[in-house]
């Protein structure tokens, strides 16, 4: 049999083969869902009136609302936001929404510590953070010299500066940095409480005390004035 | 058509056949050449250099980049590169290159061979510049007087490196002053610290002065250009202050030296300290004294060096620092012949004093020249100067003997001396004792071998300031005369002189002297 001898046969041959083809395109899946895909999260505390801060620290004297943010922003839509307290293993939801309000304090349960984010197809972003309850560091007002205090030597007499600061997060692991300015000059004193300095000629000088804590807050005391009688008389 | 259509089954069998032929296309391991690649970094392209994968550089580093490929870098590759932080940096296998902004930095070599398959290889560049120190503004300020010895004391600085946070440490020193006259009990502080400051906890002596230093380092190890350098005086009891002072001395050897301090309101009160001081040891520290206004006297045992007077202020808690006190000897040696003349007759052996008033004279700083020639043979013991001289320095001229001496403070005196000519070409008395009843004879009888005519021959008494004879324009060579004693003093010094008519003279000192002969009864 000369199957070439029949016209119809190519055709036959070729719309076989052309089925066969179009068969493996009914095979082929669905073209995906178009999605938009998440950059970036973020979580930002805010308190009182204050911007949000990626720095994850609260005072504990207000209210704090926490959020994520999304980049880019339109693909926020959509998403799931659980807030989550976390401990030894055991998940506590707190909330299910995009902001989270709680009041800082001792009790650390009502602090989220867990966000799970979730879009529609199921699927999951894990962010794990700490909020840090900071109190902010205070200045004694309370210094030596004292305001106005008269200092009596020369230009290179040793006088002593000293103040105090406190910040109830020192227990914690806090720290407290000073910076001592003496008639605009910057020393860095670090965790120092007292020195000695001289360089003072006589007349009015004026100095404050500035302290920052680890997480950045600051307390800054107003200048004080004290005045140097030169009694020596140093050449 | 026929063969059209044969032909256009056999493809498609041969088409076919070549999908069951799929044994030689299969990939066998065993002839496939294993591609790999190493990338490294190093400081120079030195044979010593070390090539690493990590490494950290001062911005002013230029950092070489070098890759290695096995088999080798002729093997047929699509594409390589390298990436900084993920960005393009470079299509070269090897190349170097300066990183000016402080940071960290992954650099990346992707090899794409052949047949497609990546190759990558990760290298991790820190980079930041040295830290700044501010060496100006630090506490306790340079020269910072009265600090308690007793009580805690606090050092703060401040130090950053810029472009980049890191962290740093610091290298702190302590150490108490040396002075001449005391020695010090404290034990140096040479540490390295975290932070930026120091409280130091125990005891400092009172009425003394500390050194201190720091320089700072980040934590890639680069270290400050700039260095504290700064010390700070302890204070003592309540009325009391100190003297402290560097007394400049010219003597490299150690000079005793003698300091009072005179109350200007009580002279009674005189404080004394007696101590060496050298060039390299002249700080010295008086202790306790109590406030008040003195009169400082500085001498030393040597009196070329003079003595310092000057008023001092000694206040409560404070240190008075001197620093321009020179106590100089700018007095050079005498140097004198033990005849006390400058114009001496030769002699083998010839004496000088050699004098000095600022320290003992070293032997190795006495030179002797005659003229050109250096005298080794020379002593120098209790200020004598003893030179020798050998026969063969006689001359028929005068000769020029130069001395010079350097005392302990470097002074120089140099000081010539006449050697009279001690070849003469004639022959004349010497040194006589005649007694006074006695004639002498007085002769001179040329005999110079050049041949020179003799013009004048002259016998000449020194001491009477008198000719005794003359004889000019002779065509005589000698003199002889006989003379009575009487004639001449107890002593005196004659010079006999022949004059040559080229203009040579030649002179020759010798001395007569007349015993009385009641001198003779008496003795």
């Amino acid at each position: 049999m000369n199957l070439f001898n029949r016209p119809i046969l190519p055709f036959l041959v070729f719309a076989s083969f052309f089925a066969l083809f179009l068969a493996g395109c009914l095979d082929a899946p669905d073209y995906p869902h178009e999605l938009q895909p998440v950059e970036t999260i973020s979580v930002m505390v805010q308190q009182k009136k204050a911007p949000y801060s990626t720095l994850l620290k609260v005072n504990p004297s207000d209210s704090a609302t926490i959020t994520a943010k999304v980049v880019p922003e339109k693909a926020q839509d959509g998403l799931t936001f659980k807030w989550f307290y976390v401990n030894e293993s055991k998940d506590s939801l707190l909330k299910q929404d995009t902001h989270y309000t709680f009041y800082p304090n001792a009790l650390n349960e009502t602090i989220p510590n867990k966000l799970i984010v979730s879009d529609k197809e199921g699927n999951q972003q894990v962010l794990e953070f700490t909020v840090v309850i900071n109190t902010p560091p205070v200045l004694s007002d309370s210094t030596v010299p004292a305001s106005g205090d008269t200092l009596y030597g020369s230009q290179f007499s040793a006088f002593r500066f000293s103040w105090s600061s406190m910040d109830l997060d020192l227990y914690s692991g806090d720290t407290l940095f000073h910076i001592l300015e003496i008639d605009g000059k910057q020393y860095d004193v670090g965790t120092l409480l007292e020195v000695k300095q001289s360089g003072f000629k006589a007349g009015k000088h004026k100095f404050r005390i500035i302290v920052r804590d680890l997480y950045g807050d600051t307390d800054t005391l107003s200048y004080k004035d004290f005045y140097v009688v030169d009694t020596l008389e140093v050449k | 058509m026929k063969f059209a259509r044969i032909y256009f089954l056999v493809a498609i069998v041969w088409l076919f056949q070549s999908c069951f032929d799929s044994d030689e296309h299969i990939f066998d391991e065993a002839d496939a050449t294993d591609i790999s690649i190493d990338a490294t970094l190093a400081r120079s392209t030195t044979p010593v250099a070390v090539s690493v994968k990590a490494d950290t550089f001062n911005i002013n580093d230029t950092i070489y980049f070098q890759t290695a490929v096995v088999p080798n870098k002729v093997i047929r590759v699509q594409e390589y590169h390298w990436l900084m932080n993920g960005q393009y940096c470079s299509s070269e296998y090897n190349f170097k290159k300066q990183i000016g902004v402080p940071g960290y930095y992954k650099f990346t070599f992707i090899l794409k061979d052949y047949f497609g398959d990546m190759h990558y290889d990760s290298l991790e560049v820190w980079v930041a510049d040295n830290p700044v120190l501010n060496d100006t503004l630090f506490i306790p300020a340079t020269g910072t007087q009265a600090i308690d010895p007793y009580e805690s004391i606090y050092f703060s600085w401040n130090a950053s490196t810029e472009g980049i946070r890191l962290a740093h440490h610091f290298r702190f020193t302590l150490s108490e002053e040396e002075f001449a006259n005391s020695e010090t009990k404290f034990k140096d502080i040479d540490t390295i610290l975290n932070e930026p400051h120091f409280v130091f906890h125990n005891e400092l002596s009172p009425l003394k002065k500390y050194n201190w230093t720091v320089q700072a380092f980040n934590e890639y190890n680069f270290e400050s250009s700039e260095k504290i350098e700064s010390f700070f005086f302890t204070k003592g009891l309540d009325g009391e202050g100190s003297l402290q002072a560097t007394i400049k001395t010219s003597l490299h050897s150690s000079i005793p030296v003698q300091l009072s301090l005179t109350d200007k309101t009580n002279e009674d009160k005189v404080f004394n300290y007696e101590f060496s001081i050298s060039q390299s040891k002249n700080k010295i520290s008086l202790g306790a004294i109590p406030e008040g206004t003195y009169k400082l006297k500085l001498s030393s045992n040597y009196s070329d060096f003079g003595a310092v007077k000057k008023d001092v202020t000694i206040r409560n808690g404070f240190i008075t620092t001197l620093d321009n006190i020179k106590l100089v000897d700018s007095i050079a040696p005498s140097i004198t012949s033990v005849l006390s003349h400058d114009t001496l007759d030769f002699s083998d052996t010839l004496q000088f004093i050699i004098k000095d008033n600022g320290g003992s004279i070293n032997s190795q700083n006495i030179a002797v020249n005659l003229e050109s020639d250096i005298i080794t043979d020379r002593f120098y013991k209790d200020s004598v100067l003893t030179v020798i001289l050998k026969e063969t320095d006689q001359s028929w001229a005068y000769r020029i003997l130069t001395i010079s001496v350097t005392d302990a403070s470097n002074n120089k005196k140099t000081k010539s001396f006449y050697i009279t000519p001690s070849l003469v070409w004639f022959t004349t008395n010497d040194d006589t004792i005649i007694e006074s009843d006695e004639a002498i004879t007085l002769f001179i009888n040329d005999i110079n071998p050049f041949g020179f005519r003799v013009e004048t021959l002259q016998l000449f008494n020194i001491t009477k300031n008198e000719d005794i004879i003359t004889v000019s324009n002779t065509d005589k060579n000698s003199l002889r005369a006989e003379l009575d004693a009487d004639l001449f003093e107890e002593e005196q010094i004659i010079r006999s002189t022949v004059i040559y008519t080229n203009g040579i003279t030649q002179n020759k000192y010798w001395k007569l002297t007349v015993k009385k002969l009641e001198m003779k009864e008496d003795d």
